[in-house]
């Protein structure tokens, strides 16, 4: 039987490359499916666990009201999505705090260091208040592009964001990364952040949950999560009459 | 018929097969031909046989044209940069394997490089463009450049945008060859009749880099058909 080998294996120990991969037909796209809803399952029964970063909070909350429409459309997704609603830890409104937390977008300069947690909380920040737009596209960019050369994220990056510095084992900063992609992809419809995303995911869903829990908001990754997988059926949908069949 | 100022550099893929099958066929043959071929067992990217199977030294051979194997497969090595910078050909035709990028020290050593770009530019730059343009708007494309040191942005000697094919399960070795080919014969065609490289597009600037597709979006652009619509 086939195998979703993306998620098999610590991708951050062992990155893929996606080289060249085989095509194994609508068997494959199956798998994908069952793979991340096995996900779905699996962070979901973490998702009570209490996580007391205020931006990250506020982030979900905005960008589950910006995704809704879509996440809305599955019924199975939309029972999660009042769940997170539900919780008590959201946080819709901003705070003074929140505010001097994020770092003004216009400040990242390429001649300096950038701390990749710092550009990627404002980066969303802008990206969900719709400011910004081309130098979010400007720095989404570079920040894909060393991601999918070396499939890692450093805490930092020394000027000329070419050469990485610091840890690549941050699990946040990958997790701000992805609520960023699809964020963009949601807005743009651009399949390359897409194709980003889902490699994103597959190292995320390849860790085991104690390593995750931790560092982001499990509400946060059920979010991105979902939304992926209905963007995917979304697509298929124009191919197969239906798309994949939800149980 | 040979072309005098025209050589190519051909790693041992079935890309570089279908070039020169296509050259044989409409007699546009380089006037020599380095072979780039993998060494080691495990095959490199571009490869669908291993080494001795896609058989383009015979058919070199079979057509005399001047040949001889490169002393590694890296384009980049010292050895092979000084082979091609002692030829008397200003233009090479460059088919390597995949993924292989020409660095500085090749680029700056006075030859162009003639690329086929799997993708229609200045729109799709970067890896595996032809499965985004399948689901994006149901087409692949062609664009023939002179490379540059930044990844698909010398000018544009020609491009073309092609119906999604039947088969889409061959993109890969068949299709994609196929449209690159065909491209690099009208390039060369319209060198062949006019004697200069002409641009259709020398401002290649602007368009979207693309990276290499994930298999799940590899795989909604194959089973896509022409009712693949946004």
């Amino acid at each position: 039987m086939l195998d979703y080998e993306y998620t098999q294996v610590n991708r951050l120990d062992f990155p893929h490359k996606y080289m060249y991969t085989t095509y194994h037909g609508m068997e494959f796209v199956n798998i994908y499916f069952r793979s991340r809803l096995d996900g779905l399952k699996r962070f979901r029964l973490q998702s009570n666990q209490v996580y007391i970063n205020q931006i990250d909070l506020y982030f979900c909350t905005k960008s589950t009201l910006q995704l809704k429409e879509l996440l809305n459309k599955e019924n199975i997704l939309k029972n999660l999505l009042n769940d997170f609603t539900n919780s008590l830890n959201l946080r819709e409104k901003i705070t003074p705090s929140i505010k001097n937390d994020i770092k003004k977008l216009e400040l990242f300069n390429l001649e300096n260091t950038i701390n990749t947690d710092k550009l990627l909380s404002s980066l969303i920040f802008n990206q969900i208040h719709n400011k910004s737009i081309v130098l979010v596209k400007l720095w989404l960019d570079r920040l894909v592009q060393r991601f999918e050369v070396t499939k890692k994220l450093y805490t930092s990056y020394q000027s000329g964001f070419r050469i990485g510095q610091g840890k690549t084992d941050i699990l946040h900063i990958y997790w701000l990364f992805s609520l960023l992609l699809i964020l963009f992809y949601a807005k743009t419809k651009n399949t390359k952040y897409l194709s980003t995303l889902l490699k994103v995911t597959d190292l995320l869903l390849s860790l085991n949950n104690k390593l995750l829990v931790k560092d982001m908001p499990m509400q946060g990754l059920l979010l991105v999560l979902s939304y992926e997988i209905l963007s995917i059926n979304s697509l298929l949908s124009n191919i197969k009459e239906g798309g994949f069949v939800f149980e | 018929m040979y072309l005098n100022d025209v050589a190519m550099v051909a790693a041992d893929t079935t890309r570089s097969k279908y070039y020169l099958d296509e050259l044989i066929k409409y007699e546009l043959l380089p006037k020599y031909v380095l072979l780039l071929l993998n060494s080691n067992e495990q095959m490199l990217p571009g490869q669908k046989y291993n080494k001795t199977k896609n058989g383009i030294a015979e058919l070199l051979e079979a057509h005399g044209v001047q040949y001889d194997f490169a002393p590694n497969s890296d384009i980049n090595s010292n050895e092979v940069v000084k082979i091609i910078s002692d030829r008397i050909e200003s233009v090479f035709i460059f088919s390597g394997f995949g993924g292989a990028l020409l660095r500085n020290d090749i680029l700056e050593i006075g030859k162009k490089f003639l690329h086929v770009h799997g993708g229609y530019l200045p729109d799709y730059k970067g890896s595996t463009t032809n499965y985004y343009s399948l689901i994006d708007d149901n087409m692949l494309g062609a664009s023939s450049i002179f490379l540059t040191k930044e990844i698909d942005c010398g000018p544009i000697l020609l491009r073309k945008k092609f119906p999604a094919p039947k088969d889409r399960t061959e993109i890969d070795h068949i299709y994609d060859s196929k449209v690159r080919s065909e491209v690099l014969v009208k390039t060369l065609k319209k060198y062949a009749n006019t004697g200069c490289w002409g641009f259709e597009l020398e401002d290649n600037k602007g368009g979207e880099i693309f990276y290499i597709i994930h298999p799940v979006l590899k795989h909604l652009a194959i089973l896509g058909d022409s009712t693949l619509k946004r």
